[in-house]
């Protein structure tokens, strides 16, 4: 734990507390859901905040860091092209003959605002007003 | 692609000459490109100071949006020059997918974030590329390419959003334009020193010259602080549109879940900070407003009836 925090019944700042996970504890990471994170710590599980626990987050790729939980949805779409495509490396960006006559076609597909507005209405897509955030 | 003409002595002295971002004790061309980087970003915030007041009220009036009403009409036309030639470049790397379904829905989800940026009157256009490399391309001026080996690990709408939201916010920042800008003026300068031997470079030739310079970033990349800035800026613009803002986190994972030596994976990972760095970045980021809106669409799986 990164901080002292308050392990709680649901990913809510609101919700019920379950028990104390104190500053430096090692904790066991279950299962990300948006900015929380459901950990194990001592004999309790409950929900903390992401950042809690980021920073004491391997960067490497070791079991447990935060970067290796599953979304909770893994393994649905995980498509591995079947096509005779190739990959982009570096290598062949450097040596790309530019292709004008494709940005001609990009430029086509272009789409207007009330299209997208019009798909946003049915995808019931909900607009906030949200400020920048702070680095 | 020739980046910088001339030698690196010839380089230094016409950074002499002109005088501009020269630091005394720098010793090499990419220690004096960032003090310059640095210098402009100090003299950004000095600039945009005093903040507005409280941050509920700056939704819709950012310092972005106060950026982008003082660029002038010919550098956005430049910018856009620029971005077309860079496009195309890419596009000469990796074709169009020619799949009319996904172009369609990527311009749809592109343009429904694109409307709530501060840059809607770009000319903004989105493409998938046919590549099973996992990536996504900004081009000044508002042309975002998206890797159908990208597209295809992508589970849900919200998840495409926060993508093209990360290159729209790079756009939106001209962090490719800038970085450009700045590197020409420094080959800029070498030309004067060499005018003499090779004479004036047409309008044509600085196009080039640019355009080449574009595409070297887009092989090179960006600093990681424009990367952890196009980070935070698409959970905004995602959430503001109406999407997951936590939708980022998804593809991070999935992108740290996967080997850092797949060669899928080669140019992004040699081009951007480490997922689980990035991952740390936007959580630590994130206040109580975009955490609030950690919430799944409902649009969020119109993605898997984008036939075929």
């Amino acid at each position: 734990m990164k901080t002292d925090d308050t392990l709680r019944m649901e990913p809510s700042p609101t919700s019920a507390a379950v028990a104390a996970a104190p500053k430096n504890s090692r904790v066991e990471l279950l299962e990300r859901k948006g900015f929380w994170m459901k950990i194990k710590s001592g004999g309790a599980a409950g929900w903390v905040k992401l950042t809690a626990v980021a920073a004491d987050a391997p960067a490497s790729q070791g079991a447990g860091s935060l970067s290796n939980l599953a979304s909770g949805r893994s393994g649905t779409g995980n498509i591995v092209s079947a096509s005779g495509t190739r990959g982009l490396s570096e290598a062949d960006l450097r040596a790309a003959r530019p292709d004008a006559e494709a940005v001609k076609q990009v430029k086509k597909l272009a789409v207007s605002s009330s299209d997208s507005a019009q798909f946003s209405s049915e995808g019931r897509l909900q607009a906030r007003k949200l400020a920048y955030l702070k680095r | 692609m020739t980046m910088v003409r001339g030698s690196g002595l010839l380089r230094i002295g016409a950074l002499l000459a002109l005088g501009a971002v020269v630091d005394a004790g720098a010793q090499s061309l990419d220690d004096l490109l960032k003090g310059a980087l640095q210098r402009g970003k100090a003299a950004e915030s000095l600039l945009n100071l005093p903040k507005k007041a409280p941050e509920a009220a700056a939704t819709q009036d950012s310092d972005l949006a106060r950026q982008v009403r003082a660029f002038s009409p010919q550098s956005v036309t430049e910018e856009i020059q620029i971005g077309e030639g860079v496009a195309a470049t890419v596009l000469g790397a990796a074709p169009l997918w020619a799949n009319a379904s996904v172009q369609r829905y990527v311009n749809l989800v592109g343009r429904s974030v694109v409307e709530q940026s501060e840059r809607r009157d770009l000319p903004w256009s989105f493409a998938a590329i046919d590549t099973t490399s996992i990536n996504a391309f900004a081009a000044p001026g508002g042309i975002v390419l998206i890797t159908r080996g990208l597209y295809e690990i992508l589970e849900t709408e919200d998840e495409l959003a926060a993508v093209l939201a990360h290159e729209i916010a790079h756009v939106n920042r001209r962090h490719h334009f800038n970085v450009i800008k700045q590197q020409s003026a420094v080959d800029a300068g070498a030309s004067i020193v060499g005018r003499n031997l090779r004479g004036a470079a047409t309008e044509r030739e600085v196009m080039g010259a640019l355009v080449s310079k574009g595409a070297e970033i887009m092989a090179r990349g960006l600093d990681k602080g424009a990367e952890f800035e196009a980070d935070a800026d698409a959970m905004v613009l995602a959430a503001r549109a109406g999407y997951d803002s936590s939708a980022l986190l998804n593809v991070l994972e999935r992108l740290a879940a996967r080997s850092a030596q797949h060669s899928s994976l080669e140019l992004l990972f040699k081009t951007h900070p480490a997922p689980a760095d990035r991952i740390r970045e936007v959580s630590a980021v994130a206040n109580e407003p975009i955490i609030a809106a950690a919430v799944s669409s409902e649009a969020a799986d119109r993605i898997k009836r984008v036939g075929p």
